[in-house]
């Protein structure tokens, strides 16, 4: 049985009257690099600030590394490095003077250890740059290193990418990847840019408003992302019991807006024309595609699967 | 805590703050002693430097704002705080750990501002048979002003944790402390009935010490001062403890 890093049961998140995260089931295994996905405001941020002892659940549990208990927790914490929204300094402290106070505080043997982080995020060059003259992109860069000084069992990022440029987010990515690889290093990781994610995670959870919706492993994600037909027609129900009843087509999956998603019979789309003509069945588009990431989360919160 | 009172003491000491902060109040210190020195020539007594020292002690509790303030550093305007908690600090360590360090910095402070006061002082009026009269009024007014300014410290501490802005936590400080006294005088004057309460209120402030001091002898108020000021300490501590617990660290 695999090893989990980080377990959420019922985690709930309640300001005033609103819940912002409703019973969060979410299971992290080691060495996997796990994709949050959703929208603005969806319970992303909260989930990663409760994990990270940012906010305090309103009710269910979250275990780390196998605790529970609120020391358990905190021992298990320091074993973790996290990056929650804008990395945040000292401003009249340079890069290196703000590490080595964060290196000191937890108890960080060696001062190589700053330079070893900074070198890693590619930002040795900043002397004696106070951290309030940072670009975005140097600012998560220090973020990052922070949060790799001490080279942690698990890492809790969110929206990691923001502010950086192209290269930059190549490197990041690379630098994940490798911690990963070489280090087994668990990653929690939410972000916007789905495409981003798509090339990192191994496995995902899909959140709207508050809930946990899904959770799979990337080699799922791709079996449901294969390729397909997406039909326009305008009367969907009808055309998608004809599919099934004379084509004998069982895996689709019918989207709102009259369009059905066909993964079967993309050999012959003039079989499916005529089938659907035949029966009087308006048909206004015939596509062939393939479903990334993003389709798949759009079409969770707002389609229904069958098949 | 030894490790977290080194990462606070390396993060005070590189900033210029604490050093400019300093070279004002020596500043200050001087050009006051240097005034007293051109209006009424060498020939001052012990009472010069005694009202001198009286001033500068009381003064030391609004004081306790700036030391604090280069100890905490606006952790809520800088959301710093996530970067402590998110790698399981206890909230408890944080706390005390910034409580100790303010202490210590004040301590040091304290003991260059009054070897400069006094240094100077000595240079300045000679005081002859008296230095023995006007060391002994210092250390006793030391006795006095230190469990106040223990009782100023972890009070301001504990509304920087728990107010979000500290400008707004300053000005509750220092109202409090300059006209918190006087306020309570004129309700007592509106309300007589209750003069009895407000006056009972009042030997509990920080500042009523010290101003018991000139009116009577300076060793006198010494108990008083411990127990107000280790009270005001232990009381602070104990709400921003609790309040920081499940504080939300944005």
């Amino acid at each position: 049985m695999a090893e989990n890093v980080l377990v959420t049961r019922g985690l709930t998140k309640r300001y005033g009257g609103k819940t912002v995260v409703d019973s969060v089931d979410l299971t992290l295994p080691k060495g996997e690099i796990y994709g949050l996905v959703g929208r603005n405001g969806a319970g992303k941020t909260t989930i990663i600030r409760m994990a990270a002892a940012q906010t305090v659940p309103s009710a269910g549990e979250i275990e780390l590394f196998g605790e529970t208990t609120p020391k358990g927790l905190q021992a298990a914490r320091s074993r973790t490095g996290a990056m929650v929204e804008i990395p945040s300094f000292y401003p009249y402290l340079t890069a290196r003077e703000n590490l080595e106070y964060y290196r000191r505080q937890r108890g960080i043997a060696g001062a190589h250890v700053v330079e070893d982080a900074l070198e890693q995020v590619n930002l040795t060059d900043t002397g004696k740059k106070k951290f309030k003259t940072f670009s975005l992109g140097m600012k998560q860069r220090l973020g990052l290193a922070l949060a790799l000084m001490d080279r942690p069992d698990l890492l809790l990022l969110d929206e990691p990418i923001n502010g950086l440029d192209p290269e930059g987010i190549v490197e990041f990515r690379n630098l994940l990847l490798e911690l990963n690889r070489q280090y087994q290093t668990t990653i929690l990781i939410s972000s916007h840019i789905l495409s981003e994610l798509q090339s990192l995670a191994t496995c995902y959870g899909f959140i709207d408003k508050g809930r946990l919706l899904e959770q799979l492993s990337a080699a799922e994600l791709a079996e449901k992302c294969r390729d397909c037909l997406e039909l326009k027609v305008d009367d969907a129900p009808r055309a998608a019991a004809l599919l099934e009843r004379e084509l004998g087509f069982r895996d689709f999956e019918v989207l709102p807006g009259g369009a059905i998603r066909l993964y079967q019979g993309l050999e012959a789309p003039e079989k499916i024309t005529a089938a659907l003509m035949g029966r009087g069945i308006a048909l206004y588009g015939l596509e062939h595609r393939g479903a990334n990431l993003e389709d798949y989360f759009l079409n969770l919160i707002g389609g229904v699967r069958h098949g | 805590m030894g490790k977290y009172l080194s990462a606070e003491l390396y993060k005070v000491n590189h900033r210029f703050y604490q050093w400019g902060f300093l070279l004002v109040v020596l500043g200050g210190i001087a050009f006051g002693l240097i005034t007293i020195r051109c209006n009424t020539g060498p020939n001052a007594t012990a009472a010069i430097m005694t009202t001198g020292l009286m001033f500068l002690l009381a003064t030391g509790l609004y004081l306790v704002i700036l030391v604090c303030d280069m100890v905490f550093s606006e952790q809520y305007k800088h959301n710093t705080l996530k970067n402590e908690v998110s790698y399981g600090l206890p909230r408890t360590r944080i706390y005390l750990g910034k409580l100790l360090a303010s202490i210590l910095v004040s301590i040091v402070m304290c003991a260059l501002i009054l070897a400069f006061f006094i240094g100077l002082s000595c240079l300045l009026f000679p005081l002859g048979e008296d230095m023995g009269t006007a060391l002994k009024s210092l250390g006793q007014a030391l006795l006095v002003a230190f469990p106040l300014w223990l009782g100023g410290l972890g009070f301001f501490l504990m509304l920087s944790f728990v107010m979000k802005g500290s400008t707004a936590a300053a000005i509750f400080y220092a109202v409090l402390l300059s006209m918190g006294g006087g306020f309570l005088e004129l309700f007592g004057e509106f309300l007589p009935k209750l003069e009895p309460v407000f006056t009972a209120i009042q030997t509990c402030l920080l500042m009523t010490p010290f101003n018991q001091l000139p009116h009577r002898p300076m060793e006198e108020p010494i108990p008083y001062a411990w127990v107000l000021g280790m009270a005001w300490f232990a009381a602070s501590t104990a709400v921003g403890l609790v309040s920081f617990q499940r504080r939300e660290i944005s």
